[in-house]
């Protein structure tokens, strides 16, 4: 038996003990997960498609449920937490989806902005933040634009900057480059390492191993919902090449 | 408290501009409200109106005891004395023949000549009683008649027990038709409505979606939606008063061109203002009502 409180009072971020999660009976997406991620830490998340990183994001912001074991985020009991309590837990969390998950009404201002008017920010703090973090992410020559008419390296950015616009305890980032030129991608991870340097957490869930390599980083890689071990990917990768 | 302000201010907002972005299925609610108020309101002025002039009537009660020609001195005046100490009337007027008839020629100035033709006798002298407010009802008034009937002399004693209990009848029938076919009009009318709020929150599910992710509270996210009915409501509530007093108008001014004598007396009355104020209220009811259903069934977390 897990002892939560020591969990909720130490520095641990993201806490898994045997976490399994299946979409059907049977297929596991995710099978006896254990391991943690500290406060302050910053993780690359890797594996192939379908090897259950975005599940594992998916878990942690309580949009799925966990089927066995057990999952701590942030010293909260995650698949225990009250439905009405769940937006409280989610706006200690920055998300960048894969899919941006923009709204597309609402122009590229507004989007990272309503972050802020969802938290009851007075107004000069959101349009201060809001520039700020637009500038930051190279997108401040749209503000007006809507989602739609972005390219998909711009709604990303845009994404990116909505989940930074609140500076959260935790940042889960499913594969924030992926549409983004290498030079750009470099400016992103400089940007997680600033906030990952103020006290956010990073989760980055990635295949890019370039990014991976650079950066130097703790990295957890994942195999058809099992972790394994980084090094013996990299072999295989490396193997792969020496066919080549 | 600025906070709640402010997200006022955000509700509102985009409820309006979510009204005006689906207008077309917003006019259907709106419009099912608008038909459903109207209707419950023409029922309800109708009741009104016909209260006002069963109140008047009411208030004319009088019984009318109508003497033969031949009556006798000492009949006439016995009849007198037992009107005159009867605990009912409030007051009696005698009216000769003569009288009627110039009654007559007042009301019916057109047949003036006519009603010279027929000479004095045609109407029966008689003696208008007017009885107290405590004894108005019908059965007291068929008690207070009766005791008149055995004197010798009296043609005929008349007063409207029937016609007061017929159209209180029908003001009661108008009440309950309102009750029954308003009420099944308001529940459609709810029902629209949570339709229409159902299918916007449908097309903005993945919208909902992403409110939610990033921390969005229930209530912040529902405030819209909810919104959205009761100004549907309010909105259909105020046009259903405005049809009502084009209707109104309409109707009163027949009344006083074209019905003739027999309404002129009758002043057509409108919706007080706080019966408006009813009115507007219960539309936005029945918009917040629709919103909630919708809002209860399709926004759980």
């Amino acid at each position: 038996m897990v002892d939560y409180d020591s969990i909720k009072s130490s520095d641990i971020m993201v806490h898994l003990k045997n976490l399994s999660m299946s979409y059907q009976r049977g297929v596991n997406a995710l099978d006896d997960l254990s391991f943690q991620i500290k406060k302050g830490d910053f993780v690359f998340l890797t594996g192939p498609s379908g090897a259950g990183k975005t599940t594992l994001l998916r878990l942690i912001l309580r949009e799925v449920y966990p089927t066995r074991g057990e999952l701590l985020v942030n010293g909260k009991n995650v698949p225990k937490i009250p439905d009405n309590k769940v937006f409280l837990f989610r706006r200690d969390i920055g998300a960048i989806f894969q899919d941006y998950k923009l709204l597309n009404k609402k122009t590229v201002f507004e989007n990272v902005s309503f972050v802020l008017k969802v938290l009851g920010k007075p107004k000069r703090e959101q349009r201060r933040k809001t520039f700020d973090l637009l500038r930051k992410v190279g997108i401040q020559h749209k503000l007006h634009a809507f989602p739609p008419s972005l390219s998909g390296g711009e709604q990303q950015r845009v994404a990116i900057a909505r989940a930074l616009v609140n500076s959260p305890a935790l940042l889960l980032a499913d594969e924030p480059t992926g549409n983004l030129d290498p030079d750009l991608a470099v400016e992103i991870m400089k940007l997680f390492l600033d906030i990952n340097h103020s006290g956010t957490t990073v989760i980055v869930a990635t295949h890019d191993r370039e990014l991976i390599h650079m950066m130097d980083k703790r990295v957890i890689a994942l195999e058809r919902g099992k972790v394994v071990p980084w090094g013996y990917r990299k072999r295989v990768f490396d193997d792969l090449r020496e066919e080549e | 408290m600025l906070e709640q302000l402010s997200n006022l201010k955000y509700f509102i907002v985009e409820s309006l501009s979510n009204i005006w972005r689906n207008k077309i299925v917003n006019l259907l609610s709106i419009g099912t409200i608008t038909i459903s108020l109207f209707i419950l309101g023409i029922f309800f002025l109708a009741g009104l109106n016909l209260s006002a002039v069963i109140e008047e009537w009411v208030e004319k009660v009088q019984v009318n005891i109508y003497l033969k020609s031949d009556i006798t001195q000492n009949n006439f005046l016995y009849l007198k004395d037992r009107i005159e100490t009867s605990p009912e009337v409030e007051e009696y007027k005698y009216i000769s023949t003569r009288d009627a008839l110039d009654d007559f020629k007042d009301i019916f100035s057109k047949y003036e000549t006519f009603a010279e033709q027929l000479g004095e006798d045609v109407f029966p002298a008689s003696f208008e009683i007017k009885i107290k407010n405590e004894f108005r009802t019908p059965e007291m008034i068929e008690k207070f008649a009766q005791r008149f009937e055995s004197i010798n002399g009296i043609e005929e004693i008349h007063y409207d027990r029937d016609w007061i209990q017929r159209l209180n009848t029908i003001v009661k029938l108008i009440q309950l038709a309102a009750l029954v076919i308003g009420g099944i009009l308001v529940l459609a009318a709810i029902s629209t409505t949570s339709n229409v709020i159902r299918m916007t929150i449908t097309s903005r599910k993945d919208e909902i979606e992403i409110m939610r992710l990033v921390g969005a509270s229930n209530s912040f996210i529902k405030g819209p939606f909810f919104f959205e009915g009761l100004i549907q409501g309010l909105l259909a509530g105020g046009f259903a008063v405005i049809m009502l007093y084009l209707l109104y108008d309409v109707t009163s001014n027949y009344i006083k061109t074209s019905a003739g004598m027999f309404f002129t007396f009758m002043d057509l009355q409108f919706l007080s203002d706080i019966h408006i104020v009813v009115f507007l209220i219960g539309g936005m009811l029945v918009g917040t009502l629709g919103s909630l259903f919708s809002l209860g069934r399709f926004l759980k977390v």
